[in-house]
């Protein structure tokens, strides 16, 4: 399995008028070709940090990686450390967009409003690819083509506002992939999204993924989309990876007290129980418990819970548990209860 | 469950042709130059104690419908009838000072709490704000009013002199909850009242809502997108497309049994956890059509994969099912097709062994 | 966990937190701030706003005690001294070259025979000590208590003190821009004043009724701007009758400057009422039953009150230069009202500048008011938005 990404301990914090925010504080993964990763979490988890260090999208005037490191491993070439370079520089507008591109999750604040779809397309093509502006245009239509967008000889000149929401988000994808990109980071790209419309453009992009042999950074707050798309899904929560696992351990036989907490308060359909919902709330940026940061929250919380931030907890080759109740000198088998 | 009900004249609210459309206007002399059909021809009952699910994908007209009953918005024609102690009153025709008695029974609540409440009020005067506005009470029985109200939604009499921005999302919504309810409505309308809350706070919120309705008698019209939030909270669950209603049901039926294909279509886009993985939803193809310009016929026959001649020429009426009069239909293939559930029957019985 | 390098190390000290606090819970280090604490100390942290601040409540207090700080009336006159120059005030000894307590030469005309002008020449052995809280002419505190005492001035009642020069009739420079800030000054203010009231009632209303209302209001404002503003002040100033009081003239004259001026508060307030009237906490109240008085009341203005300041704040130069503009022309404020613009009406003619440059000052105090108010505005615009960066 050839890795295209691995991101170890990162940390970006952000400093601001009312102190540090430790938006990202020690996020750890690896992502291969071909597969996906899903990050799930609430607001203010880091998520969207994570992804925006990685793209080096952050100014640093504001935000800083403190500690961590993001190994890009181009293909044939040595790898490339992201955080040291220039967020600014060549070598990034070189990767960004050409080998790792994103979607966001409002396509229409990512799309300029003064240019044809087509222009904007053309842009990505001719700022990273060294090909005329007529095979440009003819690649351009042949990716809204690949997007499901009817048409696309004529679309191809129209501007965003002609293009209904589920069109701008196939617009936004197809301006993603027009470089073929290895690495697809997707933020939330279905939640401003209806149900049907979101099923299309779930099922696009993997269908893309698989066909281009892309690996896939799904970010969510919605843990169905990670069922269906996710290979391996990290749990965010404020900032820390809770949990790590294959996707389907998490959802048969979730570890972490946050992962089960978020499982038992979704309604699901056919499971007419009471919801169980976590107590509290996630606490602001601010007020970001010392200890365990979902100590407060948790139904299984121990005095050294409240004293110390669990380190993770191998359970097997690929699950990694942040918990104190899996430490063995604590002897608390979760499995037993 | 949804309560009995032998005549339809026991109903509190009972909604006949609703329609709402909106002038587009153009040009200098600001000439109506089309309509956008938000809500056209709507016709449906809610009884006492009851919870109706209006779901429908953005557009679809749910929120007009919401905004129609506490009379935001004026419908263009068709009658609200809304029972009360003096008889059936239609809503739809009260002017401002004639609509001020029945406010006090119909209350709405909004989908984000960040905007639905005042930044520049404290949490204690936004909740007493209905109270103050129908003058009721002395100053002193309002505050004591809202320290029950903040302590009956979980939030605490200490909250009373915070603003809206010292809480967190999840109080903000409980505050919304306490407003809605300080002058005890007996209706009210939620407009995606969970759907801009974290995932952990979703589930306090619906959960509070079904307790406060078990406690004082409520009665929801609660509209969302989300088909797993009305299953949880509704008895019945209406489905709208096109500002026409598709489908209404009671809830168990819709999801074992959908009768039309964009219910069909709704449902199974839905994501779904079986055995052993998540299926593959089913794929609805194209965008909704524009409001302003409906398809013919059946307003779905652009997206319907049983699609038949008849569907694009004659408009099918809502129309309760021979085998089933709780369960109402706009489709002319009603009888004909045999539609998927959201759970076979085998996943259905996978689910429950599972689960033992 | 990995400690932080060097690089990381620097940056916490750049936001003077301790190293030791890095790894061990920053969030102890800080409170959380309230809004009206970020906000101030948003403003605080904006030097040019704060200073402007600072500067204009010293020229408000100034003006509004006129009578204090001024060492005469704005109408004592001297035919001796016309259009004598700035004086200097020495504080040192000029032989010994000691410190001396402040006195000034006394002037004597004398006419150049050669170029007919009447030029001033110091009287060298003349010392003048300048007096503090001394007795000269009578004014009124406020209108109300009579007083003579002034804050400074010559000790000698014979020979004048003029800082800042005399003007052709010998009256006091300094004096009289002292005196007339009070006018220039309160233009502003009450010409802000009627902007707020007129705008945010007509753009209230204009916004949240929409309709026929809107239209009719949007088209009278257009009309309005389209016109040149200065022209358009001049002539509605020129309609007031010459015959009124000074007081009715100035009162016109304010209610001319505003009368441009609404227009813009206007269509500010109608695009905040238009927003505002979309959002859910404006839903709730209807949905309630509120009125329109109410939510106007309770709704819209408390959520707009800082956009109106601000708006009006940077509307006050706008009013003072108006003003200014006005008077210098000669169809503002009256004689023997005084105002800056009215003042710099001396210097309308070129040989006058040239001769007698100090009759420029007053231009220097409308420079100072109008940049004042600017930063003020930015300083409080940032203000109103603490989150922004």
């Amino acid at each position: 399995m050839d890795t295209v990404l691995e991101v170890d301990n990162l940390k970006t914090y952000f400093f601001i008028e009312q102190g540090v925010v430790r938006a990202v504080d020690g996020v750890s993964f690896t992502l291969q070709a071909g597969k996906t990763l899903g990050i799930v979490g609430e607001s203010g988890c880091g998520k969207s940090v994570t992804s925006r260090t990685i793209m080096r999208l952050l100014s640093p005037s504001l935000a800083r990686i403190v500690a961590g490191s993001i190994k890009y491993y181009p293909a044939g070439a040595p790898a490339i450390e992201l955080t040291q370079v220039d967020p600014y520089g060549e070598q990034i507008r070189d990767i960004r967009g050409n080998e790792i591109a994103m979607i966001f999750q409002e396509p229409m604040t990512s799309l300029n409003p003064v240019y044809t779809i087509g222009h904007q397309i053309m842009e990505a093509i001719l700022l990273h690819q060294d090909v005329s502006k007529d095979e440009a245009r003819a690649r351009a239509i042949d990716v809204l083509r690949m997007v499901g967008i009817p048409l696309p000889e004529q679309r191809v000149d129209q501007y965003p506002h002609e293009f209904s929401g589920g069109m701008r988000q196939r617009a936004m994808i197809a301006m993603a992939l027009s470089c073929n990109p290895r690495i697809l980071i997707a933020d939330e790209p279905t939640t401003a999204l209806d149900v049907t419309i979101e099923a299309q453009i779930l099922e696009l992009i993997q269908q893309i993924q698989e066909d281009n042999h892309m690996a896939l950074i799904m970010i969510t707050h919605d843990l169905n989309v990670i069922g269906e798309v996710a290979d391996q899904v990290i749990v965010m929560y404020l900032g820390q990876v809770v949990e790590s696992a294959p996707v389907d351990d998490i959802f048969d036989n979730p570890k972490h007290p946050y992962t089960q907490g978020l499982l038992n308060s979704l309604p699901m359909i056919g499971r007419s129980d009471r919801l169980e919902p976590i107590s509290g709330s996630v606490p602001g940026p601010h007020e970001v418990p010392r200890g365990c940061p979902f100590a407060p929250r948790c139904p299984h919380v121990m005095q050294k819970c409240r004293e110390e931030n669990p380190p993770s907890f191998a359970l097997g080759p690929a699950s990694d548990v942040a918990c104190w109740l899996f430490d063995e000198d604590i002897g608390i088998s979760h499995e037993s209860r | 469950m949804s309560p009995v009900r032998a005549a339809t004249n026991d109903a509190l609210l009972e909604i006949e042709d609703l329609r709402l459309h909106f002038p587009i206007k153009a040009g200098l002399l600001k000439k109506t130059v089309a309509h956008v059909k938000a809500v056209d021809g709507v016709s449906f009952s809610v009884y006492p104690g009851e919870t109706v699910g209006l779901v429908g994908e953005s557009g679809s007209g749910k929120t007009t419908i919401g905004r129609c009953i506490v009379r935001l918005y004026k419908p263009t024609t068709g009658s609200i009838g809304f029972r009360t102690a003096q008889g059936v009153v239609d809503i739809a025709q009260l002017d401002k000072r004639a609509l001020q008695p029945i406010r006090r029974d119909i209350q709405m609540l909004f989908q984000d709490p960040n905007s639905s409440l005042n930044a520049r009020m404290r949490v204690g005067d936004i909740i007493a704000e209905p109270l103050e506005i129908h003058a009721i009470g002395t100053r002193d029985e309002r505050r004591s009013r809202v320290e029950d109200l903040l302590e009956q939604v979980g939030l605490g009499a200490e909250m009373y002199n915070r603003f809206p921005h010292q809480l967190s999302g999840g109080q903000r919504q409980r505050v919304g909850v306490a407003r809605a309810l300080s002058i005890e409505p007996r209706l009210v309308i939620c407009d995606e009242p969970v759907s801009a809350l974290d995932v952990s706070v979703q589930a306090q919120v619906l959960n509070l809502l079904s307790d406060l309705q078990g406690e004082l008698g409520l009665t929801y019209v609660f509209i969302a997108h989300d088909l797993s939030v009305v299953e949880y909270i509704s008895d019945r669950v209406m489905v709208m497309y096109l500002g026409k209603l598709m489908e209404t049901a009671p809830t168990k039926r819709i999801f074992e049994r959908p009768t039309h294909p964009y219910t069909e279509a709704l449902l199974n886009s839905i994501p779904k956890r079986v055995r052993g993985g998540h299926r593959k939803r089913f794929v609805l193809t194209g965008d909704i059509p524009s409001p302003v310009n409906p398809p013919s016929g059946c307003v779905f026959h652009t997206r319907c994969q049983y699609v038949k001649d008849i569907c694009r020429t004659e408009t099918p009426a809502l129309r309760p099912l021979p085998d089933d009069p709780e369960t109402s239909v706009a489709c002319h293939l009603a009888e004909e097709v045999a539609l998927e559930p959201y759970y076979t029957a085998e996943e259905r019985r996978d689910l429950e062994s599972d689960r033992a | 966990m990995n400690k932080p390098g060097g690089a990381g190390e620097r940056r916490f000290k750049r936001f003077g937190l301790r190293k030791k606090n890095i790894e061990s819970g920053i969030q102890d280090e800080y409170q959380l701030l309230t809004v009206r604490q970020l906000m101030i100390r948003k403003f605080l942290r904006n030097r040019m706003a704060l200073l402007s601040f600072i500067a204009l409540v010293i020229i408000y207090f100034v003006t509004l005690f006129a009578g204090f700080f001024a060492p005469y009336t704005a109408r004592t006159s001297d035919s001796k001294l016309t259009y004598s120059p700035p004086m200097a005030i020495r504080l040192r000894d000029p032989e010994s070259g000691r410190f001396h307590l402040p006195f000034f030469y006394p002037l004597r005309g004398q006419r150049n025979m050669e170029t007919f002008q009447l030029e001033y020449v110091e009287q060298l052995d003349q010392r003048v000590p300048i007096a503090f809280f001394v007795k000269g002419d009578p004014y009124k505190v406020l209108g109300v208590i009579e007083s003579d005492i002034h804050l400074f001035g010559s000790s000698n009642p014979d020979e004048r003190l003029h800082i800042m020069g005399s003007d052709v009739r010998g009256r006091d420079l300094f004096s009289r821009i002292i005196y007339g800030g009070q006018v220039s000054l309160s233009v502003g203010i009450f010409g802000v004043l009627i902007t707020i009231a007129v705008g945010s009632v007509i753009g209230t209303l204009s916004g949240y009724f929409g309709g026929v209302v809107d239209d009719v209001v949007q088209r009278l404002i257009e009309t309005i701007r389209s016109f040149p503003q200065l022209p358009l002040w001049m002539a509605l100033a020129a309609a007031i009758p010459p015959q009124w009081p000074p007081e009715w003239v100035y009162a016109g004259i304010v209610i001319v400057l505003a009368f441009i001026n609404w227009t813009g508060l206007s269509r500010e307030v109608r695009g905040l009422v238009l927003s505002l009237k979309e959002r859910d906490f404006v839903y709730a109240a209807e949905a309630s039953g509120a009125s329109t008085a109410r939510i106007v009341r309770k709704h819209l203005l408390p959520n707009m009150a800082s956009h109106i300041i601000v708006t009006a704040t940077l509307a006050v130069p706008v009013t003072i230069l108006g003003e200014s503009a006005l008077s210098f022309l000669g169809i503002g404020v009256r004689p023997p009202m005084v105002s800056w613009g009215l003042l710099l009406n001396d210097a309308i003619k070129i040989q006058n500048i040239v001769l007698y440059p100090w009759t420029l000052f007053p231009g220097i105090f409308i420079v100072v008011a109008v940049i004042a108010y600017n930063f003020l505005g930015d300083g409080l615009r940032d203000m109103v938005d603490p989150f922004s960066r």
